[in-house]
């Protein structure tokens, strides 16, 4: 499909270990991955194998224990705990796979939470319909079911149109249907803001939605392919 | 092992929260200490006494009487009940000391007869006793012999009976008649200026020209013998020999009534402060305990879904604050014990008892443990019961906010402050219960300070008002024996003698409607000015001519109001009747006054004086000085900040310490307070925090919003807290006003700007232990555990 552009993130031999006194793990076994700006990338690969570590890297929540991660030109190793709350802020959106809102936030507010302090935000609620979720801004949290609080979630993450989108696990706790309306917001997304998504995920199937699918096995890269076309999000079912 | 499984969860629960679990267990413990301490010197402090007392024979009665012969001793021994009678000789005496040079009052007692009964032994503290065949070698009491550094082989010249003699001290000396020493007219003890001289019975006879006659009886009685029968029968035997006899027993005793009102003081505030910090101990614990269950829902609901019944789920929160109580107790009870030693060491330092007996309250460290177990269970019900009550399928969801309904103002707030703001905002209304346990928390930690520093602001206005608005005589004298009115008129004539109002000290029993209270009515001219009388309000009042004044506390006992009439019963003469003309507010004593004038005309004796208030010029201090010692009518001599310096020594001496100790505990749980809270409040917010970290909100932004809150908290407890300083303050003025002392409700700026301060230490400090948290909050980690 759309023929990837200039990189937006660069990753090279990426590793991340874990130490503790029981003994090491390694997470990530030096990873090379390029995402391109308004790429759809889905990342599979068995338990464990580091799919969340390589989504932490790449969102800048957790830092690398080796390997190079430049965004255009500047290197996230470099950066102190202050810059890269920033990077965070103004280029990265987070979908996680239990929903993360805050529950005396009503879903509005958890959208403006995202749009604090970013001056290229739309407005929450615009996020909102993006997401199909227009009439309930007003609603708490718990008054909303797990996928609206999803969508909600994916309006939080896109309401400061970051250049990265990263969701780990987006549908994991939902059925197939809701499932489905979610991965068509973020296909809406990726497709109208030409914003790079990375989604995490144990459903080969949805690997028909990307332009890239990657597997990642034992904290390696170890298969990586482009589909010939994206499919509908919507003709997708399991 | 299902049950083994929850049990290691509340282990592993007690270490994750150890942090916050520890500012909880600290309070509890400050409570569980301030019991045992404040117990174990009340009962150390009893034993001590109670056990000097047994040892050296304190009597029972004692009577003052004219001189009179020793067979009558004699047949005061064979009254039943009656186990010893030691017939002595008690006289004043004048010290005069080098490098001292205001008059000294000593009281004279015989020494008991070597083969005598033993009443009021002696406990030799240096030298020995007297020799048999040195009539010139006398005993005095340590006190006295420690303020002006004198020992055994040190001469001093008293006068006594008129005559100077020179004598010699063989030892120093305590004696359970005189734990504490309070000369004529001393309302604290001031070892300066007062002494106790004992000297051989045969010499001091010879002294006050007595002969083979004794004046004074101290008397044992058999154990479980009744004191109010024997002084009856000691009475009529006197009376039926045509003796006109005081006698009295232990409660009208001068040194053993004021121990007595000491521990009695100690005894009320040591009951009552232990029992708040135990009240706000349990309070903060159950507030933990529903913050810790309202934290813990997910895992309620799971371990529910897993099948685990109400009741097990339940227990484990009861189990939870148990463990708390039980490492509150493991710290408190050492820690009760050992200041327990500290203070009773003090004390016992300062009541003058020649042996200490410390020993733990064993009683109060059970009860204390049972009372806090039990008080753990009862913190622990509500919040356990809910946990029980939770239905799994509502406890894995975050809490709902109370009101989904938008606040006031809350849009403005978005508008201009953002949604952070919003979130600080929503969290204290939305979560009412959260945000009052907060505010409750602090307003304690404010309170229980206020409540235990306001003493100093009361004892400092005492001063103030009593002795300085009140009291405003250079110096008081005490005459020896009652002088005529002219006499007055002769001091006003001493060297430097600016001002000189006469006072009589009238013993006398107040009577109205069948209350009764024996008092020392004193006669004061009615336009004094340097003894005023201040009303309720603190403003000075004038004697009406034909009226009584009583002290707001002396009218509460004789249930008096303006009006009234109160029949006045002098020790001796004939009785009369007075209205109450104003209640006056006096912090010292109990007070009844008159018209000097007035009252003289009422007694047979017409117009005397017992004692005179003088005002004297500084430079001629020295030549009034020397008049005073040269005249053989003045027994006793107060300098007004001599006073006042006793009065705050003895107080620095009693209330003060344990007080103090109760600060420390105070500012410890206010610090334990405020961290326990805001580690709580941290706890509760660490997933939104991480979520917000996630999101690109900075550190600072994250701080702020926490400030915010605990700002918010702090705010509105300061007011509140110092709200429930005053109610607390108010209990405990309740509970130490005796006879002797009136302590004020009086809470000064500085007791509200330490309350405060260490609060808001509190809050600063734990809010910078949390910046630490927050800085290394583990997004990745809060992150997974939050989607597990
Ligand atoms: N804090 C940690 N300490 C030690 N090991 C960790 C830590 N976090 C993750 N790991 C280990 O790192 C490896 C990769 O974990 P990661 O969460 O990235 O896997 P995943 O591919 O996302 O798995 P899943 O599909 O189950 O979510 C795992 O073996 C995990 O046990
Ligand atoms: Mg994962």
């Amino acid at each position: 499909m759309s023929e990837p552009e200039r990189a937006v993130l660069m990753a090279r031999g990426l590793a991340k270990t874990y130490g503790s006194a029981a003994g090491r793990v390694h997470a990530l076994r030096g990873v090379d991955f390029d995402l391109a700006r308004g790429e759809l990338v889905v990342l599979l690969g068995p338990s464990g194998s580091g799919k969340s570590t390589l989504l932490h890297l790449l969102g800048g929540l957790d830092r690398a224990s080796a390997g190079r991660l430049l965004f255009g030109d500047l290197d996230l190793a470099m950066l102190d705990e202050r810059a890269l709350t920033l990077y965070r802020r103004r280029h990265v959106g987070f979908v996680f796979q239990a929903y993360n809102l805050i529950a005396s936030l009503t879903a509005s507010e958890n959208v403006a939470l995202g749009a604090v302090g970013v001056e290229r935000a739309i407005a929450p609620r615009e996020a909102l319909a993006h997401v199909g979720l227009a009439d309930l801004a007003d609603r708490f949290p718990a008054q909303l079911s797990g996928g609206e609080q999803q969508r909600v979630a994916v309006a939080r993450a896109i309401v400061r149109q970051p250049d990265l989108l990263l969701c780990d696990e987006p549908t994991g706790a939902l059925d197939s249907a809701t499932g489905v309306v979610v991965l068509e917001a973020l296909d809406r997304v990726n497709r109208d803001f030409a914003t790079a998504v990375v989604v995490v995920t144990h459903n080969a199937v949805i690997g028909g939605l990307a332009d890239r699918v990657v597997h990642l096995a034992d904290g390696a890269i170890v298969r990586s392919w482009r589909n010939q076309a994206r499919a509908e999000a919507r003709n997708l079912a399991w | 092992m299902v049950i083994g499984l929850l049990d290691r969860k509340l282990l592993r629960d007690l270490w994750r929260w150890r942090a916050q679990g520890l500012g909880i267990v600290l309070v509890l413990a400050c409570a569980v200490a301030t019991v045992v301490m404040s117990f174990s010197v009340q009962r150390s402090l009893a034993e001590t006494r109670a056990d000097y007392y047994h040892r050296h024979g304190f009597a029972d009665l004692f009577a003052t009487l004219p001189p009179a012969p020793l067979s009558l001793a004699d047949e005061v021994r064979r009254i039943p009940g009656v186990v010893a009678a030691a017939a002595r000789i008690v006289g004043p005496g004048g010290i005069s000391l080098d490098g001292f040079d205001e008059p000294i009052t000593a009281r004279l007692v015989s020494l008991p007869e070597r083969d005598g009964p033993a009443v009021n032994v002696l406990a030799l503290q240096q030298g020995r006793m007297p020799a048999g065949d040195r009539p010139d070698e006398i005993v005095i009491d340590a006190g006295f012999a420690k303020a002006h550094g004198l020992g055994p082989g040190s001469r001093l010249t008293m006068s006594i009976g008129g005559h100077k003699h020179t004598l010699v001290i063989a030892g120093t000396a305590l004696s359970p008649e005189f734990i504490f020493a309070l000369g004529p007219g001393q309302i604290v003890p001031d070892d300066r200026r007062f002494a106790i001289v004992w000297q051989d019975r045969r010499a001091l006879a010879a002294a006050l020209g007595l002969g083979d006659r004794f004046n004074d009886l101290a008397l044992r009685l058999a154990p479980g013998a009744s004191a109010a029968v024997a002084r009856e029968a000691v009475d009529h035997l006197l009376a039926a020999n045509g003796v006109v006899a005081v006698v009295h027993d232990r409660e009208r005793q001068p040194s053993h009534a004021f121990v007595e009102s000491q521990l009695e003081e100690l005894g009320a505030i040591g009951v009552l402060v232990p029992a708040i910090f135990l009240g706000v101990a349990v309070f903060l614990l159950h507030a933990s305990m529903l913050r810790i269950v309202e934290l813990q829902r997910p895992e309620i609901g799971i371990v529910k879904a897993l099948g685990f019944d109400d009741a097990t789920v339940g227990r484990h929160y009861v189990k939870l604050a148990l463990a708390l109580a039980i490492a509150a107790s493991v710290l408190g009870l050492p820690a009760g014990v050992g200041l327990g030693l500290v203070v009773t060491e003090i004390y016992a330092g300062f009541f003058r008892f020649p042996v200490l007996h410390y020993g733990p309250d064993l009683l109060a460290v059970a009860a204390v443990m049972v009372v806090l177990g039990a008080a753990a269970m009862l913190a622990a019900l509500q919040p356990a019961a809910r946990a029980a009550a939770l239905p799994p399928a509502r406890a894995i969801l975050p809490p709902t906010p109370t009101s989904p309904r938008a606040i006031v103002g809350e849009q403005m707030v978005v508008r201009h402050l953002g949604v952070p703001a919003v979130l600080v905002l929503r969290q204290v209304v939305r979560l009412p219960l959260r945000t009052l346990l907060t505010t409750l928390a602090v307003a304690f930690a404010v309170g229980l300070q206020i409540a235990t520093l306001f003493s100093f602001d009361a004892l400092d206005e005492m001063v103030d008002v009593f002795y300085g608005r009140a009291q405003r005589q250079d110096a008081t004298i005490a005459f020896a024996a009652p002088l005529p009115f002219g006499t007055l008129a002769d001091i006003a004539r001493w060297p430097g003698a600016r001002q000189v109002e006469g006072r009589l000290d009238l013993p006398a029993r107040l009577t109205l409607r069948g209350a009764a209270r024996d008092v020392v009515l004193a006669g004061i001219p009615a336009d004094a000015t340097l003894q005023r009388l201040l009303d309720t309000a603190l403003a000075p009042v004038t004697l009406a001519d034909d009226g009584l004044a009583l002290s707001r506390r002396l009218a509460g006992i004789l249930g008096a109001r303006i009006g009234d009439r109160v029949t006045v019963s002098p020790a001796t003469g004939r009785p009369f009747d007075l209205p109450v003309a104003a209640i006056v507010e006096q912090y010292v004593g109990l007070g009844a006054y008159m018209d000097l004038a007035t009252l003289g005309s009422r007694l047979d004796t017409g117009p005397i004086v017992t004692g005179a208030e003088v005002k004297f010029a500084d430079e001629d201090r020295t030549d009034f000085l020397r008049a005073l010692q040269g005249s053989s009518m003045v027994a006793g001599y107060m300098p007004r900040t001599a006073t006042v310096e006793a009065f705050r020594e003895t107080m620095a001496r009693t209330l003060t310490i344990i007080v103090s100790a109760f600060v420390a505990f105070a500012a410890v749980a206010a610090f334990a307070i405020v961290d326990a809270t805001v580690r709580v409040a941290l706890s509760e917010r660490l997933r939104e925090l991480a979520i917000l970290r996630a999101l690109g909100f900075g550190e600072s932004t994250i701080l702020l919003m926490l400030a915010g809150e605990l700002a918010l908290a702090v705010a509105l407890a300061l007011p509140l807290g110092a709200a429930v300083g005053l109610g607390l303050g108010q209990v405990i003025v309740w509970t130490l006003d005796n006879d002797l002392f009136h302590v004020p409700l009086v809470v000064g700026w500085r007791s509200y700007a330490t309350a405060a301060g260490t609060v808001l230490a509190a809050a600063i400090l734990s809010s910078t232990l949390a910046a630490g948290r927050v800085r290394k909050i583990d997004v990745v980690a809060a992150l997974r555990a939050a989607a597990a």
